[in-house]
């Protein structure tokens, strides 16, 4: 072959083979068509199953991939694969134990420590029981946080239901707990709920010094529970 | 030349192939007794069993007993066997049922086996590759393969030991134009490994470098074997994910397990800033990440020699920034070696770096202590401790 390593301006040899064209498609032509649009069309199988799974996110990082495991002690969180939650309850996360048992809560950063964010962003999935009885009120979410911020940096954590922002904790070095009100509607719609909260400010510098370790601070969300809005 | 004289040629060049190969076999089980003098302990469960360490154990177990219904091991609960594609277990589980006999011993000697046909492919896809006016690299860069660092891979049960040979196959068939053939290989290599699929676009660059794109986008006539062909390769990647879907629920179980081994989505720099970083490290840990990474570094370089022949090299420079960016975005440097160890295109880079004899002597010796090297960390992993994981 010759690469044109030295001969730059003339036509670099591909041809190691017959790949020619024809100006007409015999019966083998067609049939090769034809096994390739079959293909496409199992293709489209595998996709769907990828697309559409039978198991989602929240089953998945419960009962696949373990990320979120199953609380065996716990008084709560039980029926429906181990993430129902009957309004009223109020949920512990214990942080005393790594991760596993501290079920539930999505903390980025690998640290077996406890269920704070020692990323910019921290999840809970749970499954309303009864949720044809809280569809139409609104609910009163109660969120433990307990923030061990810079001296004299605060956070705001940011708590959205669903995708749908519901208010902001604010926090320095110090446990709150938060009141905030979850509109009709919102809750008990999908099979699970999705509470996340998230850091802000969370921008490059933030996240930056985070990430290098060069500040030791967290936010951990002890304990939750909803309520219906009196 | 006549016909004669071509089958002695071929003749001298399988006699060649077969002495590199049976010289290659010598030094590992010669590398392997000494590890095992050094260490006897690691030889406990049998001398060959001591090459079928790391992930051989789990092929080995997904032969012998399927996939997981759930994610049930490690003390964590959170690791399954998903993770591991099903060519090679399959393979073993067909070789065994003819053989019998214990399992790691037949997954050890089939590897062993299995390397011969591999460098007897690899010096053929040499030969088509080689310049015209170069009659020894082909037998040069096979010896290259023998002897390359990480040609450990190619013996130990694992999904690297099939890789290197159906990757090498489907783009040798390609090349010779036969397009539906390179499309049953590529199938089986998307069932080999994640990075198996991407035999796809490198098969696609060399269709549209023989074809353009005109004529594959519009069928032309005479492009339906190609087109077929790229159409089969997804088949291997597309019936593990319908069975995952049917055994989980999730048909990207391979990609979500990998969570149990800290393995997620990350950009490259992230990966920097957490694996090499002082502050949340230990200094021999951020050490070895700087080694793992290296390999990185050292893959890129082997890139420049074919980039500069790049207009016959293309195919394989895709496949090898392809593979190179999924590793890069894994979210750990281990197993960097090992995922980019096994890309024949940088065996084919370091073939042509030398050209003189001379050269050529160098880098082959060269190579051969760094396998040899490799090779003794891999088998002394136990006494070695955490820089183990540089072979992982």
């Amino acid at each position: 072959l010759d690469y044109g390593l030295n001969s730059p301006c003339e036509t670099p040899v591909l041809e190691t083979g017959p790949s020619t064209t024809t100006n007409r498609r015999g019966v083998a032509g067609w049939l090769m068509l034809a096994a390739t649009a079959a293909l496409a069309l199992f293709y489209l199988w595998p996709l769907k199953a990828a697309l559409f799974p039978d198991v989602d996110e929240a089953y998945r990082r419960t009962f696949i991939t373990r990320e979120f495991n199953a609380y065996p002690t716990s008084p709560v969180f039980e029926g429906k694969n181990g993430l129902g939650y009957t309004l009223g309850t109020r949920v512990v996360l214990n942080a005393e134990k790594p991760r596993l048992i501290l079920s539930r809560y999505d903390w980025r950063g690998w640290e077996d420590v406890g269920p704070y964010m020692a990323g910019m962003k921290g999840r809970v999935f749970l499954h309303m029981e009864n949720a044809s009885a809280i569809l139409g009120r609104s609910l009163r979410l109660s969120l433990g946080v307990e923030c061990n911020m810079p001296r004299g940096s605060r956070a705001s954590l940011i708590v959205d239901v669903n995708g749908t922002k519901v208010g902001t904790i604010p926090c320095r070095r110090d446990a709150v707990t938060a009141h905030l009100i979850v509109p009709a509607g919102l809750m008990g719609v999908k099979t699970y709920d999705q509470i996340t909260l998230t850091r802000d400010p969370a921008g490059f510098w933030e996240r930056l010094v985070t990430r290098l370790g060069l500040r030791y601070d967290a936010v951990s969300l002890k304990h939750l529970t909803i309520t219906g809005r009196p | 030349m006549t016909v004669a004289v071509t089958q002695a040629r071929e003749r001298s060049d399988i006699a060649y192939v077969l002495g590199v190969y049976a010289l290659s076999r010598v030094v590992v089980f010669l590398v392997l007794a000494t590890a095992l003098a050094i260490n006897p302990e690691m030889g406990s469960d049998g001398t060959l069993a001591a090459m079928c360490r790391w992930d051989c154990i789990w092929y080995v177990e997904l032969a012998r007993d399927g996939y997981h219904p759930q994610a049930q091991l490690w003390a964590s609960g959170s690791a399954a066997n998903w993770a591991f594609f099903p060519a090679l277990p399959m393979l073993l589980n067909a070789v065994h049922d003819i053989f019998g006999g214990d399992w790691r011993f037949v997954s050890v000697i089939l590897m062993q086996a299995l390397f011969l046909p591999t460098l007897l492919i690899f010096h053929a896809y040499a030969q088509e590759i080689a310049p015209s006016d170069d009659p020894s690299f082909a037998r040069f860069a096979t010896a290259l393969a023998a002897a390359w660092p990480f040609s450990i891979y190619f013996s130990i049960p694992m999904s690297e030991a099939i890789f290197l040979p159906l990757s090498l196959a489907a783009l040798l068939l390609a090349r010779r134009d036969y397009w539906i053939a390179a499309g049953l290989v590529g199938a089986v290599l998307s069932g080999t490994r994640v990075v198996g699929i991407l035999i796809a676009p490198a098969l696609l660059t060399l269709a549209v470098q023989r074809f353009g794109w005109r004529a594959l986008l519009t069928l032309r006539p005479g492009t339906e074997r190609v087109i077929l062909g790229l159409a089969m390769t997804g088949l291997g990647l597309g019936g593990f994910m319908l069975y995952l879907s049917h055994l989980t629920g999730d048909a990207l179980g391979f990609l979500h397990i990998q969570v149990a081994w800290m393995r997620e989505f990350k950009w490259p720099w992230m990966m920097l800033i957490d694996d090499l970083n002082p502050f949340v490290e230990a200094w021999d840990r951020v050490g070895l990440n700087l080694l793992l990474a290296s390999s990185g570094v050292g893959a890129a370089l082997l890139l420049v020699p074919l980039w500069r022949r790049r207009v016959v090299f293309l195919p394989e420079i895709v496949l090898t920034v392809l593979v190179m960016a999924v590793a890069a975005t894994g979210g750990r440097f281990m197993s960097l070696p090992r995922i980019l160890g096994v890309l024949f295109p940088l065996i084919l880079g370091l073939a042509f770096v030398a050209e003189t004899p001379t050269g050529r002597r160098r880098v082959l010796i060269a190579s051969g202590v760094g396998s040899v090297l490799l090779m003794m960390i891999l088998f002394l992993e136990r006494t070695l401790g955490l820089w183990a994981e540089l072979a992982m």
